[in-house]
């Protein structure tokens, strides 16, 4: 038997358009020496001596700046200014904000865990996912030293369903779920984008990273053969007839689109034309909607579907609220229908971070399914539309190698830092963290907890206000010794 | 020649060598070979190459080439960097029968420096340790070779300054000692003698440490170095304080003299410095040459310094007395804050010459009017600055530009003479004598104190090896010369039909320097530059500084030979342009840097090598870090 521990080799890969940088680093010619006491103390290379005169400084690389300002207090000319950059700013949306971009641009070039540098200032609670904080209590303990540590921690996780408990050994091997080492999957036509060769070079990463991408059936064409057995396909569930038979022979995974609403008599024979063909294929099934009964789920996984995903949009929103809030609701009714552990569940919407991914495993997923974080570890700098023919990042004519590499790059840093927090929390295998919600504090939870009312968003900041008050009138009272 | 022979009395293994090769062999190269066969120290002390010694030994007036042949040849530069290193020298010189000619930084005007015998130059710059400050004593000592400049910034450090300084801030404090003594302050603490403790000095005969209250002690100061060389001093110093400048505007000169007589009288006004500009003077120091911006009005100036308060009230009042127009107060504390920078009509004019006079104050008026006719009778632009010293004296600068060409330079050396002469005439002695004002020197000693002198020097340097030829030894070619010069120059007729008639005629087509282009004759040889220099710093060699890297421009673009390797020194520069920001005869001297490497790099490959080990060894250089280190601390003390 062979055996190889799983490993993501990071290839270092530029972006070829121009970078932008986080804080633009300005040097006053007119002021400067030319000491190089910026190149003396800034350890990420922004400041260097001039190649082609090393009498001259050259002009620094902002993007490589982590604002640690080293150069500006080390100018003896107070030379150097640094500003935000306007540019910068403008990236991204709410959600995706322009710091996020660029952790990811940094994650997908270098493929290493990112730097920030000046340290954290706070607010130490955000919206989303900032709400939950993870348990780091054994993050001393030297033998699970994260990816540097002696003890190996497992990231595989498996897809599909599994029986509660063994009836025929015989029958093992038609078991529909099949084992992915990293609990990453992608979505290759991520936002509704529609662009072979974004496809081409997504699905070709999952294959390298022994990974799944999912495909709309009509996107599949010849290219992508090689990668067949990464691939899920995404079949409208109206089109199941007309789709080949040699397709969902070979297929080992079939998400079925639903458009409108669910109804299982519509998905049952749909499943049972595709297990006739192939009795191992996955079946993958779609919802928009975490409020289902948990009646309907346990009747649709006795209909044969092994995998529920859970979909929100690119931001994270669904019916109203944040996914973790969704991941948790559909979690917590499979459980109180005693069938978690027969099914899987998968997330998409809204994973922009490394940290998202133990958070969303956290909440009760077993796995997340990524969209446009693929497309920014390839450039995107999430404008408002998407129009590839204008795409700033000319995302329509990258080199496929470049947006494989990055891809791959920033999985790899992801899966780094899904490491270090599995070995910070103690745990050595990644099953096990699904559904630990006694591993992280949310902040809800303390909140009910300190106040005995659920205050949320903007109460809380009322609430601070008044106590804020009334602490000033007490110390008013109190006369100042 | 004869020192050829005096090495081969002294070296048996080259005794043996026909006189052909000690011919061909008798070179700087040779001789730097026996120097180090002798001497064991640093590798960077002795500096040989003819750029390099020719460099060291400009000074700010440069004679015509033609006087040359009068002079000793200097063989080389040796920096010491102790004491016990210049006792070697000493020894080592005097076997060879050569002289030593101690070297500040080189900005004496008078011919400090000029070698009137075969001799070694001593560059003292090296010795520049600050010894210490004690606030107790209030009093600081320091090497001989420390810059007023750094002094002074030390002792602001403490929250002390320097009582008095010369006008020439980045000259040593030895080398003021020596030469001159009367400065920015000397109204209020008079010559910088009456600050001084005590003194070590290191003569032919051995080092002496003298209080200021020994009998030998004035036979140190103002000796220009032919007695000893001074390595250390201890200086009173005063607190720091809040010095206010006001500048008082006169019609006429002889206003601003009336209005000096009061003020002295005046007791409840307690001026640090006083000084008086012409309206040429003022004109020269406007802040910008083409007019626009503030400018000096067209009238003479007094400007008066003061650092208590209480005084500023009575000194406004006596300028409304005297009719004075105040000027404004941005433009008083410009013309004080130009106190450093006294050659800045260099920026106009690249070649100056003039005289430098104590006269005294009652004589001051007649000497003004006479200035201005001898000014119209000659057909020259004359500025004059009067710096008062005490109520009595007051040591007076008249400067008037002069031109590049042989001819017109040796006729304004007559004007030269002829201009302290007339000063002489009112009562004044010469500032100095160095080496041009050796005729005069019986105006400086009387016969009794020439002879005191003259003994003193026998006693102590009896083999004459410091500052052969100059004012107490005598004997040279070169003030036979002169004195013979001086007696012609001083005939009624040569100077009524010859000089006056030639000098109408060149003033006619008199020329201004073009600011675009750096005149490498602008260079006031402040040595401002070599003070700031981070490249100085880490080489001790004046080659990368500004002043150097114009010398050699100089001699490039005058066609003469240069050896690569000195003209490769001029790429060891980091372009920080602190040399422009200091440069008082305000050259646009980082532009001329890059125009200068490309015309270098075409004759010459750019030494990469080179700058690269020059760059490693500045960036990891206590010095230099030290230097950078106390910018970041002037700056962050603006916050």
């Amino acid at each position: 038997m062979h055996y190889r521990r799983y490993h993501i080799d990071a290839t270092p890969t530029e972006l070829p358009t121009t970078r932008i940088a986080r804080f633009l680093i300005m040097r006053d010619k007119e002021r400067c020496l030319n000491c190089g006491r910026c190149a003396m103390h800034c350890i990420y290379h922004v400041h260097e001596r001039d190649v082609a005169d090393l009498r001259r400084l050259g002009e620094p690389d902002s993007y490589l700046c982590k604002n640690c300002f080293a150069c500006i207090q080390n100018c003896p000319q107070h030379a150097l200014t640094m500003l935000n950059n306007p540019a910068f700013l403008l990236l991204g949306n709410e959600y995706w904000k322009p710091q996020m971009v660029a952790t990811l641009w940094g994650e997908a070039e270098t493929g290493k865990i990112p730097v920030l540098g000046a340290g954290y200032r706070g607010p130490f609670r955000g919206y989303g996912f900032d709400e939950i904080w993870t348990d780091m209590s054994e993050i001393v303990r030297p033998t699970r030293d994260g990816i540097h540590g002696r003890e190996y921690i497992s990231t595989t996780v498996e897809i599909g369903s599994k029986p509660s408990w063994i009836k025929d050994f015989s029958a093992l091997p038609e078991c529909a779920f099949q084992e992915i080492p990293v609990p990453v999957l992608f979505d290759a036509n991520p936002v509704g984008l529609n662009s072979n060769s974004i496809t081409y070079l997504i699905v070709k990463a999952a294959h390298e990273l022994g990974t799944l991408a999912a495909i709309d059936i009509e996107r599949c064409d010849e290219k992508l053969l090689p990668f067949f057995q990464s691939l899920v396909l995404r079949i409208p569930l109206t089109a199941i007839e007309a789709i080949d038979e040699h397709f969902l022979r070979h297929a080992r995974f079939v998400e079925l689109t639903i458009s409108g609403m669910l109804s299982i008599e519509a998905i049952i024979p749909a499943i049972g034309a595709i297990k006739r063909n192939n009795k191992c294929a996955v079946i993958i099934l779609p919802l928009r909607d975490s409020s289902v009964a948990g009646e309907t789920l346990h009747e649709l996984m006795q209909a044969g579907v092994d995998v529920f995903k859970l979909e929100a949009d690119e931001c994270g929103r669904i019916n109203g609220g944040f996914i973790t809030d969704a991941i948790r609701e559909v979690h917590r009714k499979l459980v109180n229908e005693r069938c978690r552990d027969e099914v899987t569940l998968l997330v998409q919407g809204g994973i922009g971070a490394a940290e998202h991914v133990p958070k969303a495993l956290i909440c009760g997923a077993d796995a997340v399914i990524l969209d446009r974080s693929l497309l920014v570890a390839a450039g995107c700098r999430v404008c408002s539309e998407c129009k590839l023919d204008e795409c700033p990042a000319e995302l329509g004519t990258l080199v496929p190698a470049v947006g494989v590499n990055r891809i791959k790059n920033m999985t790899c840093a992801w899966r780094d830092q899904l490491l270090e927090i599995l070995s910070a929390m103690g745990i050595r295998d990644v099953r096990r963290l699904r559904g630990e919600v006694g591993r992280a504090m949310f902040y809800e939870d303390i909140e009910k907890e300190s106040y005995e009312i659920n205050l949320r968003y903007s109460n809380y900041f009322k609430y601070i206000g008044q106590a804020q008050k009334q602490r000033d009138t007490k110390t008013q009272k109190q006369p100042n010794k | 020649m004869h020192v050829c022979i005096a090495f081969c009395k002294n070296n048996k293994t080259i005794v043996n060598y026909s006189q052909k090769t000690l011919d061909k062999r008798f070179s700087f190269h040779y001789y730097n070979k026996i120097m180090k066969n002798h001497m064991i120290d640093h590798k960077k002390s002795i500096l040989n190459s003819e750029d390099e010694v020719k460099l060291y030994a400009k000074e700010f007036l440069e004679p015509p080439p033609f006087l040359n042949v009068l002079f000793g040849r200097i063989h080389a530069v040796y920096q010491p960097r102790s004491t016990e290193k210049i006792r070697e020298i000493f020894t080592f010189l005097h076997e060879r029968n050569l002289g030593v000619l101690p070297r500040g930084a080189a900005t004496y005007g008078m011919g400090g420096i000029t070698p009137l015998k075969e001799s070694v130059l001593v560059d003292l710059t090296h010795l520049d340790r600050i010894i210490g400050f004690d606030e107790g004593t209030h009093t600081v000592t320091c090497e001989g070779g420390t810059r007023w400049w750094n002094l002074k910034r030390y002792l602001n450090g403490f929250g002390y300054d320097l009582c008095t300084y010369p006008t020439s801030l980045f000259s040593t404090v030895g080398g003021w000692l020596s030469t001159g003594g009367y400065g920015i302050n000397s109204f209020r603490y008079g010559h910088i003698s009456r600050l001084v403790e005590s003194i070590e000095v290191i003569t032919p005969s051995g080092s002496v440490l003298l209080n200021n209250s020994d009998q030998r002690f004035k036979y140190f100061i103002g000796t220009e170095g032919q007695n000893g060389i001074i390595s250390k001093a201890t200086l009173k110093v005063r607190q720091l304080g809040h010095s206010k400048a006001f500048l008082f505007l006169f019609n006429t000169a002889s206003r601003a003299m009336e209005f000096l007589g009061t003020l002295f009288h005046a007791e409840d006004i307690a001026p640090v410095h006083i000084a008086y500009y012409d309206r040429a003077s003022l004109s020269h120091k406007n802040p910008s040459t083409n007019g626009d911006g503030m400018s000096f009005p067209a009238l003479d100036g007094v400007l008066v310094v003061l650092d208590d308060d209480a005084s500023e009230h009575a000194l406004k009042r006596l300028g409304e007395v005297m009719e004075a127009v105040s000027a404004h107060p941005a433009l008083s504390a410009y013309l004080w804050n130009e106190r450093y920078f006294p050659f800045s009509v260099k920026r106009t004019h690249p070649y100056i010459l003039g005289s430098e006079v104590i006269i005294p104050v009652e004589n001051l008026s007649m000497y003004l009017e006479r200035v201005k006719r001898f000014s119209k009778e000659y057909g020259i632009e004359l500025s004059t600055e009067a710096v008062c010293i005490s109520r009595e004296q007051a040591v007076v600068f008249a400067l008037f530009p002069s031109e590049n060409s042989s001819i017109v330079r040796i006729m304004h050396l007559f004007i030269s003479s002829a201009l302290t002469e007339l000063a002489l005439g009112c009562g004044a002695v010469p500032y100095g004598m160095g080496t041009w004002n050796l005729p005069l020197r019986k105006k400086v000693f009387t016969r009794a104190e020439f002879m005191q002198y003259r003994d003193f020097k026998k006693r102590i340097d009896p083999d004459n090896i410091l500052n052969a030829g100059k004012s107490l030894s005598g004997g040279s070619v070169l003030s036979t010369f002169l004195r013979g010069a001086h007696a012609f120059s001083g005939s009624v007729f040569f100077h009524n039909y010859v000089v006056k008639g030639f000098s109408r005629i060149l003033s006619r087509k008199h020329t201004v320097a073009s600011s675009d282009s750096v005149e490498p004759d602008s260079c006031a040889n402040c040595s401002a530059c070599t003070v700031v220099c981070p490249a100085y710093l880490v080489t001790g060699n004046e080659l990368v500084t500004a002043k150097g890297k114009l010398m050699l421009m100089k001699r490039l673009r005058e066609g003469e030979p240069v050896p690569k390797e000195i003209a490769e020194s001029a790429f060891l520069c980091l372009h920080c342009a602190l040399c422009e920001k200091v440069c008082q005869s305000k050259l646009k001297l980082n532009d001329t840097w890059d125009a200068f490497e490309t015309v270098l790099q075409e004759k010459y490959a750019r030494p990469d090598a080179r700058i690269e080990a020059f760059i490693r060894e500045a960036e990891a250089h206590p010095e230099y870090n030290k230097l950078l280190d106390s910018f970041q601390r002037r700056s962050r003390s603006c916050f």
